[in-house]
């Protein structure tokens, strides 16, 4: 029986009923024609992905198409995804990554824009807002700056909070490799920022060869 | 990395730092890319089966139509009809018995 022969209530149990599975039943759920249980899983990772994929390329476009790669992959490669190697947030990252990597070797050229971000909420001060969206501005300029090797690292490790081991495991590397790209990144991070903490003006696009 | 400089997981200032990044919400357009992209993949799965079931069928058609001819074929032709002699038609007319043959002897050089 398809989706649209169910009544609208049954649709509405059915999409609860998918909330509180695991991730490995709705993987099976999936595979077996529910349309419901793969959307679960997109909304229980879009977050972490999408965020990932959108401070890698600086682009709403590319992180929307990477996010988009990412899931499909789940449909296109389901036995590529082995639940005891990772959790499925993790798979999830490692694929956004090569999606991302593929997608920059593709274009040969990066250009690091600081697009603008979304608007800071809740702040009823213009002048504070102002402010937070400048060194907002300029900390995505600097984390665009990075070499992308560098940046997926800090990015994993010190935004999303992951342990090294799972670092390691999205970037496909070990955990030595994981630790001196993060050495490596942290310390251009300090030099620039700690420079644009002295100087209030820095140019909003620079462009390099990748 | 530096000799003196001790590596630490975790790094405060950093993480303070990008803190300050935020993303803005992935677009709804996502999820409706996603389902049609399931949509369309449950529907290429059910045609390709639909594919396989004529092609068995297919087949299956073939190899009775070629055991039918092979058997026919090993049967060998159809079996003449039984006990009818074989009669051919002959007329006498003109005809003259020969009592005794007469060689005739060359003449001899």
């Amino acid at each position: 029986m398809t989706d649209s022969a169910r009544g609208p209530l049954d649709k509405m149990r059915r999409a609860t009923s998918w909330l509180e599975c695991p991730d490995e039943k709705l993987l099976e759920a999936t595979a077996g024609g529910e349309e419901e249980a793969f959307v679960e899983i997109y909304r229980r990772y879009r977050e972490r992905v999408y965020r990932f994929a959108y401070h890698m390329s600086g682009s709403a476009t590319a992180a929307e198409d990477v996010t988009h790669g990412s899931f499909l992959s789940l449909l296109e490669s389901p036995r590529r995804f082995r639940p005891g190697r990772a959790g499925l947030g993790t798979y999830l990252c490692a694929v956004a990554r090569n999606l991302n990597l593929k997608r920059l070797r593709k274009t040969r050229r990066e250009v690091l824009r600081a697009t603008p971000g979304p608007e800071t909420a809740g702040e009823s001060d213009p002048l504070e807002t102002l402010l937070e969206d400048e060194r907002a501005r300029v900390v995505r300029a600097a984390v665009l700056r990075l070499r992308p090797l560098h940046r997926e690292v800090v990015l994993l490790a010190d935004l999303e909070e992951l342990d090294l081991a799972s670092v390691a495991e999205i970037v496909g590397t070990g955990v030595g490799t994981v630790k001196v790209r993060l050495h490596r990144a942290r310390r251009k991070l300090r030099q620039w920022l700690a420079a644009d903490a002295a100087e209030p003006e820095r140019p909003p696009s620079t462009t390099r060869r990748g | 990395m530096e000799r003196e400089e001790t590596f630490e997981e975790k790094d405060p200032q950093v993480s303070e730092w990008l803190r300050r990044l935020q993303a803005p919400p992935a677009s709804p357009a996502v999820e409706a890319r996603l389902r049609a992209s399931f949509r369309n993949r449950q529907r290429r799965r059910a045609g390709r089966g639909r594919a396989w079931v004529a092609l068995g069928l297919a087949a299956a058609l073939a190899l009775v139509a070629t055991a039918l001819v092979v058997r026919r074929g090993a049967r060998g032709p159809a079996p003449l009809e039984a006990a009818k002699p074989a009669v051919t038609a002959a007329s006498l007319e003109g005809y003259e018995p020969v009592l005794r043959p007469r060689l005739e002897k060359e003449a001899e050089p």
